[in-house]
């Protein structure tokens, strides 16, 4: 299907039965470029949260930077959703645009975002065990 | 009568007889020895005195030179009420009035970064800072509470229920566009307008 009319069908001004269509549609394209395009309009923000929080983290993988930026400001819509679906992630797959995402709050001194990341953290106990340079299994590997 | 204090005695004060200075500088030098640690207000102050002890009456009382004395009058007002912002526990908010939209901004942050302010959307849609309609689902995430009524009533904002339980809220032109507010950031009057306005809760 068209990728606009899947857009317009995320709306959240339409019918319920119409955005969950658009999500259905929307989960079955490979490439979701155009899911994260749209992420930073409020209009259809909270249905490609949907979208992401719904994915299998080895499909959102090529997505996880996009993610880190979309929680960096909480005031972002469907934040809450991305913020949840990155606290349950595989360490092994968000650590390093961790990393970028933390470094780069650092460099702008972004107070707001460096908090969302530290809480993360915490909430993260696999990420929190990788920063601290452990494996996740008590260290017998 | 108060032509000691060029017929304005409440923006110009004459503590030593000599001359008629700025009420704001006289604060001024109490905030600077005290807890005042934006430097850009401090210039502010400074610029304020340095016009009107180094002009003559006539230029001072100018409508220019007026409104800028003004501005800035309201910008270090703004600054002493930012100085006594309040920080409400989210356990002691009082009971809400029900006729009231109230918004929330997550954060401590009360003024447009880059996404706020440049769109790349091929639609068009409004631009400015996003509140919601809903307290943080996070309860560790503190946050900026206000009604719609009091910004729309403020004549300095305007705040619209634009998309699902988005809210956006625009300046109204007052302080400069959202261009300069996102240039300017914290020391913004719009920023300390937003502020006071605001309780921040935590």
């Amino acid at each position: 299907m068209d990728k606009n009319t899947i857009i317009e069908m995320l709306s959240c001004d339409n019918a319920k039965e119409i955005q969950e269509k658009g999500i259905e549609l929307a989960l079955l394209e490979n490439n979701l470029d155009f899911v994260i395009y749209h992420s930073s309009n409020p209009e259809y923000a909270n249905n490609c949260a949907k979208i992401f929080s719904s994915l299998d983290y080895e499909k959102s993988k090529q997505y996880i930077n996009d993610l880190f930026t979309w929680i960096e400001d909480m005031n972002n819509v469907g934040a809450f959703e991305i913020y949840d679906y990155l606290k349950t992630a595989p360490a092994d797959i968000i650590f390093k645009d961790f990393l970028v995402a933390l470094d780069s709050a650092e460099k702008r001194k972004d107070k707001h975002a460096m908090s969302i990341l530290l809480m993360l953290l915490k909430d993260n106990e696999g990420l929190r065990n990788k920063r601290q340079g452990k494996t996740g299994d008590g260290g017998l590997s | 009568m108060f032509a000691y204090a060029l017929n304005n005695p409440i923006l110009f004060v004459d503590a030593n007889g000599y001359s008629a200075t700025a009420g704001v500088a006289v604060a001024g030098t109490a905030i600077v020895a005290g807890t005042l640690k934006a430097i850009g207000i401090g210039a502010a102050i400074a610029l304020t005195t340095a016009v009107v002890i180094g002009v003559s009456y006539e230029v001072a009382t100018s409508p220019t030179v007026r409104d800028f004395v003004v501005d800035i009058w309201v910008s270090v007002s703004n600054v002493f009420e930012t100085e006594k912002e309040e920080v409400v526990e989210s356990d002691n908010i009082e009971n809400k009035n029900p006729s009231s939209t109230y918004i929330y901004r997550y954060g401590s942050i009360l003024y447009p970064t880059g996404k706020d302010v440049f769109l790349f959307e091929p639609t068009v849609i409004l631009v400015g800072l996003s509140f919601s309609l809903d307290p943080p689902k996070n309860p560790n995430i503190s946050y900026y509470m206000t009604t719609m009524e009091e910004l729309n009533n403020s004549g300095t904002f305007i705040a619209v229920n634009d998309h699902g339980r988005h809210v956006t809220v625009m300046p109204t032109g007052k302080y400069g566009s959202i261009f300069t507010w996102y240039y300017d950031g914290e020391h913004h009057s719009y920023t300390y307008e937003l502020k006071r306005l605001c309780v921040k809760v935590n």
